[in-house]
């Protein structure tokens, strides 16, 4: 057989070329804003330039006491709303996966329905048709559950319905396992990894979310997001900086841990 | 075991506690907001008085052409930048890729409000780019972010990262054999993009809008925080609540931001089936 | 290892399934009985039900119509945890959030075996597949070949009555198949298991099969050893698909024997049927072979197999045979093809 011919080198793609720009330029841009707020929160005078006036952790540390019981509240808030999302939608979510009945389709739209609401519109209605229920929070906790509820069904139903997991559980169920131990032993282990992501994005969102408890919250009862609102618009930018930063440390490693997870889409405008 | 079967009597429960909270958290209140908004004075009938108002007023139509405006601008940004960045992002390369891609995706978790301060940290009054700008000219200039621009920065640093996400999960589903196949059959890297991996995005590329555009409408943190004079409608609607008190008028603004809100997310993407499948009965009818 | 006292025997009658929303039946009327330790293979075109058979005697799927019963008892109204039955589907499906030892330990696990009897046992299965070495190896480091060896293990650690199969060789390299194929009969003999055991490879039932079962369509064609398959098959279906035969007409000769084309006389294994003059008849390509005073063909074909050729000839009827030559003959020569000398040929009419 003859020699092979030289490789020819591949010409290059101008679209990947495009493509290289706008996703390194996009990036930077994601990403220039971070350290940029470090810079911000740690300078004594912004007004003046960077670190104009030298740098201080003064910002920093009244930053946090200014907002570290709104943090622990977002945070226990989170977690009750993460409770509260396990109840309402692994049932759905199970029921979705594995079942076919008229209305499926339905119902799996209806799982979806408050992402098309603007926040803004939820609140208010809950606020004319209970209020009552403003001052106790209750509100509060329902409209971050209507808008973590989509995203929680969403991220099971796919791992729950996946036809390995059924073949599984039928082998299982050949082995002697019955209901309840294939879900212990079977089901459960298995969707672990998308549990997890469920959880973070569920916990991201509800310590992100603004549109809603913008209406919803009570002075007692105020999210982390609405206080950051309150410093954007009345605070100096250095003190507004530096809480972000508290906000961004809380946040940022979730949103990497998810993205390694598999991905999800959280948040609001 | 097998294909999915019909749900037993206490597997049909399962859906019962989420039913209670659809109805009762989300039809009730939004029953109640439709009938406020009709019948503003109690004891009176309905009336579609307050639409009317809403419709002819110079105001509110100027806010729902400002939000329109905004919304189609930050999408189709959005689009041009992200499907050449999520193609680059998708394709045969190292970890590079697999970081840009986590980078994109940080805005993500991040409340509009947020956003708006960055926008404001780099083009604010104290702003990083005018700040720069003043050290080389003089003068502080391209203070945009109270401005439309600002905003709409502001937007697009909101939308690329969904943008980014719809299209990359395509563009990994796009077939390297129908790449190669239209290779083989001579068609330049030009031609690939538009006539293969282009049509094949369609659906996604729909899904991607419809969903960027109605997040757009809906939009409010980063309107709050940055707007000062470009009024967009949430933003109406919180003056027309928290400062105006006139829930009622609220309520009607909120409705039709709502209508136009689940149109386009449920309307727009059945459009694109309707029509691939009219075009499907047609070549069938040809042949 | 301690064989089961008394193996299990496997009886369908009239089993009938059809999937919610189809209107065609996977499978339609089967009735057949698996005699206790026997090794059964169930063989047939793809989608004609064998996969189906065993999700029915696995308790995956209810039957429409008929009865099950394993060592007599039926067994449609029992649940799979309860029915004490060892499936390894196509995927293998092992756990992989669990290693080796973990999978083939599982059922022993929900038949709550204490540690010591389960690790006993455990070792026991891991020596008869022999896998010892990979007990605590996750799952996802294996190979084809090992992974079917611990889905096995798995089934076969709880004693099962019954050991279903669907294709357990078709995930692996064809160069595999055919060495872990004698492993494989073997492990199953040792074993004593009843087995049902599917595949669309027809060489393979062929080879290990006590009795093999050609389905069709969701239908029984025909269940039979695999040497009465070979030489009287049962229809036109079961002959192709078996020994790639060919079928065709010929005419009925006084003396019982049959002219396949002028000059080719042939005798046949039955008595011929009295009413008719032309029956059908099955030729292998085993039956026929070159012979310099036969009858002529024109080569039509000539496909090299790795030793031998297959060649296919054009009679003067019109029909093509075919036969095995050591030499490759090229399309549109003519040869000369006589019966192989002691061969019957297989007539199908009644």
């Amino acid at each position: 057989m003859a020699a092979s011919l030289p490789s020819q080198k591949a010409r290059p793609d101008p679209v990947q070329q495009v493509g290289a720009t706008f996703a390194w330029v996009t990036a930077l841009i994601c990403l220039a804003p971070i350290p940029l707020v470090v810079i911000v929160a740690t300078t004594r005078n912004w007004a003046d330039g960077f670190w104009a006036g030298g740098i201080t952790m003064r910002w920093l540390a009244e930053g946090w006491q200014q907002i570290s019981p709104y943090a622990w509240f977002s945070l226990r808030l989170a977690v009750l709303i993460l409770v509260l999302d396990v109840l309402v939608g692994l049932p759905t979510a199970w029921l979705i996966a594995r079942y076919d009945f008229p209305g499926r389709q339905l119902l799996s739209a209806l799982t979806m329905v408050p992402i098309a609401i603007p926040g803004i519109a939820m609140a208010l209605a809950l606020i004319l048709a209970y209020p009552a229920m403003r001052g106790d929070g209750r509100l509060l906790v329902a409209g971050h559950l209507l808008y973590t509820l989509p995203f929680f069904v969403g991220a099971l139903v796919a791992p729950l319905s996946h036809p390995r997991l059924r073949e599984l559980e039928a082998v299982a169920a050949t082995l002697g396992a019955g209901t309840v131990k294939r879900l212990l032993f079977v089901v459960l282990p298995q969707v672990r990894g998308a549990l997890l992501a469920a959880t973070i994005m569920v916990v991201t969102l509800s310590m992100g979310e603004f549109n809603v408890s913008f209406f919803l919250f009570t002075p007692s009862l105020k999210p982390l997001p609405v206080e950051l609102y309150s410093a954007y618009i009345t605070g100096r930018v250095e003190q507004a900086a530096a809480i972000t930063l508290c906000f961004l440390l809380f946040v940022i490693p979730a949103t990497i841990a998810l993205e390694r997870l598999g991905g999800g889409r959280v948040g609001q405008a | 075991m097998e294909k999915p079967q019909r749900p037993g009597m206490w597997a049909s429960t399962l859906s019962a506690p989420f039913l209670i909270i659809v109805l009762t958290l989300l039809f009730w209140p939004l029953i109640i907001l439709a009938q406020r908004s009709l019948q503003p004075e109690a004891g009176k009938g309905l009336t579609l008085a307050l639409y009317g108002e809403v419709i002819t007023s110079s105001t509110y139509l100027r806010a729902f052409m400002n939000t329109a405006i905004i919304s189609v601008l930050s999408t189709v940004l959005a689009l041009v930048i992200c499907i050449p960045a999520a193609i680059y992002i998708e394709g045969k390369g190292g970890r590079g890729r697999k970081w840009l891609a986590v980078a994109l995706t940080i805005p993500l978790s991040l409340p509009g409000i947020v956003i708006g301060f960055f926008v404001i940290l780099n083009f604010g009054l104290t702003g990083v780019v005018p700040q720069l700008i003043e050290r080389v000219t003089g003068r502080r200039e391209l203070v945009l972010a109270y401005t439309f621009w600002g905003m709409l920065l502001g937007y697009l640093y909101f939308q690329i990262p969904r943008v980014v996400l719809v299209m990359r999960g395509a563009i990994s589903a796009i077939s390297q054999d129908s790449i190669d196949a239209a290779r083989t059959l001579g068609a330049s890297t030009l031609r690939v993009y538009f006539e293969v991996i282009l049509p094949a995005l369609r659906p996604a590329i729909i899904s991607a809008s419809s969903l960027s555009l109605a997040t757009g409408f809906g939009a409010f943190g980063t309107a709050a925080t940055l707007s000062r004079g470009y009024r967009v409608v949430p933003l109406e609607i919180a003056a027309a609540f928290t400062e105006n008190f006139k829930p009622a008028q609220a309520g009607a603004l909120s409705l039709l931001l709502m209508l136009i809100t689940t149109t386009i997310l449920f309307g727009v993407g059945n459009l694109d089936t309707a029509r691939t499948r009219r075009r499907r009965a047609s070549t069938r009818e040809g042949a | 290892m301690n064989k089961p006292s008394k193996a299990t025997s496997i009886d369908f009658e009239n089993i009938t399934f059809a999937y919610p929303g189809s209107s065609v039946a996977a499978v339609t009327d089967i009735t057949l009985s698996v005699r206790p330790a026997e090794l059964v293979v169930v063989v047939g075109p793809s989608g004609c039900g064998k996969s189906t058979l065993l999700r029915i005697v696995a308790g995956l799927v209810q039957p429409s119509r008929g009865r099950l019963l394993l060592d007599g008892s039926d067994t449609l109204k029992l649940p799979p945890e309860k029915r004490r039955i060892g499936w390894v589907p196509q995927s293998y499906a092992l756990f992989d959030h669990l290693d080796v030892s973990g999978n083939v330990a599982f059922g022993l696990r929900m038949q709550g075996a204490n540690r010591e009897q389960r690790d006993r046992r455990v070792q026991e299965m891991l020596d008869l597949c022999r896998i010892s070495q990979f007990a605590h190896r996750p799952v996802s480091e294996l190979s084809g070949g090992q992974r079917q060896r611990v889905a096995i293990a798995r089934a076969l650690a709880t004693d099962p009555r019954v050991l279903l199969l669907d294709e357990p060789l078709a995930a692996l390299d064809p160069q595999l198949r055919v060495a872990l194929r004698a492993d494989l009969e073997a492990l199953l003999r040792r074993s004593g298991v009843t087995t049902l055991f599917v595949t669309h490879d027809q060489s393979e039932a062929l080879a290990i099969a006590d009795r093999v079962v050609v389905l069709r369509d969701g239908r029984i064609e025909q269940y039979d050893t695999p040497e009465r398959l070979w030489t009287q098959p049962a229809n036109a279906f079961v002959a192709e698909f078996v020994s790639r035969a060919i079928t065709l007409k010929a005419r009925c000769r006084p003396e019982g024997t049959v002219e396949l084309a002028p000059g080719l006389i042939a005798p046949v294994n039955q008595a011929l049927p009295s009413d008719r003059d032309i029956v059908t008849l099955t030729v292998r390509p085993t039956d026929l072979m070159l012979d310099p005073e036969g009858v002529a063909v024109e080569v039509t074909g000539c496909e090299y197999a790795g030793g031998t050729y297959t060649v296919f000839g054009r009679l003067a009827t019109g029909a093509v045979v075919s036969f095995l030559a050591d030499a490759r003959l090229p399309i549109g020569e003519r040869a000369r093809v006589g019966l192989r000398h002691g061969t019957r040929l297989n007539v199908l009419d009644q």
